[in-house]
């Protein structure tokens, strides 16, 4: 079995540890006896929508966000073509804004999305830094930290990835954090999101090789070191 | 020369409040007492630090940067006193205005003068244009420009955007790592001086990950034709005439062991053989910026070669201590540029074992991300050492070592830094050295521990 991950803009967007999130997945794999390839697509480079099972986009500064932008509409078919396949995509804070409909800053044009998600940002006037748990629907909770003044809000086809218990999350107001739509996952989590949420991790992991393996089960790992870090976590102020 | 400003009343009430307020603070044990005189000094004369610095016939140098601005000012400090110059230094880096202040105070006598020939401020990047409204900087030199602290400043880019207001303010000369890109899009309208490495010797590999660099002026991904870690090399950019510029003092043919390095270093196109007695290339730059600070200062070549030598080592900077017997080095970690080049050091030595030790506190940055940024991957090149983890954030560290591809069994999570101090040296072998590795709260609460087990770390 093999397990093939595209990270894009691996050289852009290496600011805020989102690396962390393609050792896990790649790490975790590699211990069921699972071999992985991991990718780097960088600007204006193709990626074939057949090969890969799993994207990862994450977070940037500004700057580098409207190269970023401008390259991710030119992929936007080929993306789409992609998860019509089964593929997943995870994103975190810049890559996650860019993949709703629209990021409108204070000033300047509005940065066009690829409205993978259904869900639009705008620039706040307060920067969200801190701590974050969220609970999912089934009970779970996700740890991490955020570090964004863009407040996402979310249209009627996606859904939160959990409510916040602790911290901000998509904009601050309205209690929830991160968007999923079918494969698609956006999220403003770092810490990196995935070492300290092995089962998310897994989730992620079994639904990328189900596009070619189909239902697959995971053999079980001794998570005991990530569930502690998780469990720490969870006590952290804001 | 700078003249020499006249002092006021309230300067010299300032001064006396502060001094006071430092030795009851002294006096009732409260700790190192570093910004509250600073403090109240302001409060009765808000341009003190100004008027004080003002009476140095040779003014104010600062030294900023991401990563080794305190040792930098170490080895400064140590070529100047070598070169005979008498100074003030905020030397126990507490490098926001209020340290500044108080250290400056620390320096004046109860009347307010101050027998110094220079101010020598470290000074904090987001504090330098506040010093410099206050105090005429005649140099600034700046270390590097790491992505560090983003919960802090934001980004990169509002780093660079407050050096250079700093910079700007006085029109300062700016004394400039040649070899960063990020540093040499800084300050362009003012005068430079250059430091940069030219070459190691053979065998002396990059040390670490790369990292990328964007061009200052157009914005593309800048091309290297040699990098030594980090972003730090020998750089040009592909889209326009942006190029690493010739530095005036560099070194040659660096060599570099576990605690050591040596190299030739010119300045003004002659050499001196160096030995510098820390590891690490992050280190030899550390050098050439002090170097090249010393020679604009008007220090001579053999004063540069013979404080470079005699540079005793800072505060949790690469420090050696010796505990019940036992070897153990101290080096500060705190972002992924300085973790990755320590341990770069750490695994020179076949001998090592490690304790690291993690916080999440303000000071240390809240957000601990930057662990899976740096290269810890490279400890696996010490088979079967153990590694302890302690720290408010221990077990994030424990798990960033799993995945570093560490057995499991070989990490061991102690939170309470006492406790595992003393665990990692019960174990530790004869002919073993324990790298201590703490981020800033940590290695303040280290200090307390040692001192309680009766070592002193240097400046305590």
């Amino acid at each position: 079995m093999e397990f093939r991950i595209a990270h894009l803009y691996a050289h852009f967007l290496n600011i805020y540890g989102d690396r962390g999130n393609i050792i896990t997945l790649s790490q975790r794999a590699k211990w069921r006896g699972i071999e992985v390839k991991v990718d780097a697509i960088d600007i204006g480079q193709d990626a074939d929508p057949d090969y890969y099972d799993f994207y990862f986009i994450g977070g940037g500064q500004d700057k580098q966000q409207i190269v970023i932008a401008e390259d991710l509409v030119k992929r936007a078919s080929t993306l789409k073509t992609a998860v019509a396949g089964g593929a997943v995509v995870l994103t975190v804070c810049g890559g996650y804004q860019l993949l709703g409909h629209y990021y409108r800053p204070h000033e300047g044009p509005e940065l066009k999305g690829i409205s993978l998600l259904d869900a639009y940002t705008v620039a706040g006037n307060r920067r969200m830094i801190g701590n974050v748990v969220i609970k999912r629907d089934d009970d779970t909770t996700l740890v991490g930290f955020e570090n964004h003044s863009g407040k996402t809000f979310l249209g009627k086809d996606v859904q939160p990835l959990g409510k916040i218990v602790v911290g901000n999350g998509n904009n601050g107001e309205d209690k929830s954090e991160g968007a999923c739509q079918g494969t698609v996952y956006g999220t403003y989590l770092h810490g990196s999101l995935l070492p300290k949420n092995p089962a998310f991790a897994d989730h992620l992991l079994i639904q990328a090789l189900a596009r070619r393996y189909g239902a697959i089960k995971l053999a079980t790992l001794d998570d005991a070191l990530e569930l502690q870090a998780h469990k720490r976590a969870l006590t952290l102020p804001a | 020369m700078t003249e020499k400003t006249i002092l006021t009343l309230a300067d010299r009430a300032a001064v006396l409040v502060a001094k006071l307020a430092a030795s009851s603070i002294r006096k009732l044990g409260l700790g190192l007492g570093s910004n509250l005189p600073g403090r109240l000094a302001l409060k009765v004369s808000p341009n003190v630090l100004g008027h004080l610095s003002g009476q140095t016939t040779r003014g104010v140098i600062a030294i900023t940067g991401t990563n080794g601005k305190s040792t930098t000012s170490g080895i400064l400090s140590s070529i100047l006193r070598t070169a005979g110059f008498t100074f003030a230094h905020n030397r126990q880096g507490a490098n926001l205005v209020t340290g500044i202040t108080a250290s400056l105070i620390e320096s004046a006598d109860w009347n307010a003068n101050i027998a110094a020939d220079l101010c020598l401020f470290e000074i904090d990047e987001a504090a330098l244009p506040l010093v410099a409204q206050q105090v005429i900087i005649g140099s600034v030199v700046v270390t590097n420009l790491f992505r560090d602290q983003l919960d802090r400043f934001g980004e990169l880019d509002t780093t660079a955007r407050l050096i250079n207001k700093g910079i700007g303010i006085n029109q300062s000369l700016a004394i400039l790592n040649a070899d960063d890109p990020n540093v040499c899009q800084l300050a362009p309208e003012v005068s430079h001086l250059f430091f940069g490495l030219e070459s190691v010797a053979a065998g002396v590999a990059a040390e670490g990950n790369m990292e990328l660099a964007y061009c200052g002026k157009c914005g593309k991904e800048i091309s290297y034709n040699r990098v030594f870690y980090g972003q730090m090399g020998h750089w040009y950019c592909q889209g326009c005439d942006f190029k690493r510029p010739d530095p005036a003092i560099y070194a040659t043919d660096v060599e570099v062991s576990a605690t050591a390095s040596r190299f030739k270093l010119f300045i003004d196109g002659k050499a001196e053989e160096c030995t510098l007695p820390l590891p690490g290339l992050f280190n030899v730059y550390n050098a050439l910026a002090a170097a090249a600070a010393a020679f604009h200062l008007g220090a001579t070549r053999e004063a540069i070669r013979a404080g470079l030598k005699a540079y005793s080592t800072l505060f949790g900077r690469s420090e050696r201590l010796t505990i019940e017997g036992k070897s153990v080095i101290v080096q500060l970690i705190k972002n992924p540029a300085g973790a990755t080049q320590a341990l770069a050091s750490c695994i020179r030595d076949p001998k090592a074992r490690l304790l690291i030790a993690i916080n999440d506190n303000l000071a240390d940055g809240r957000d601990i991300s930057w662990l899976w940024d740096a290269d810890f991957e490279q400890l696996t090149a010490l088979t079967d050492t153990s590694i302890t983890v302690s720290g408010q954030r221990a077990e994030d560290m424990a798990v960033r070592l799993k995945y570093a591809g560490i057995n499991a069994d070989h990490i061991f999570t102690v939170p309470k830094l006492a406790q595992a101090v003393t665990q990692a040296l019960s174990t530790l072998g004869a002919d073993e050295t324990l790298w201590l590795m703490p981020t800033y709260t940590n290695l303040l609460d280290l200090q307390k521990i040692l001192k309680s087990m009766g070592v002193s770390m240097s400046g305590t």
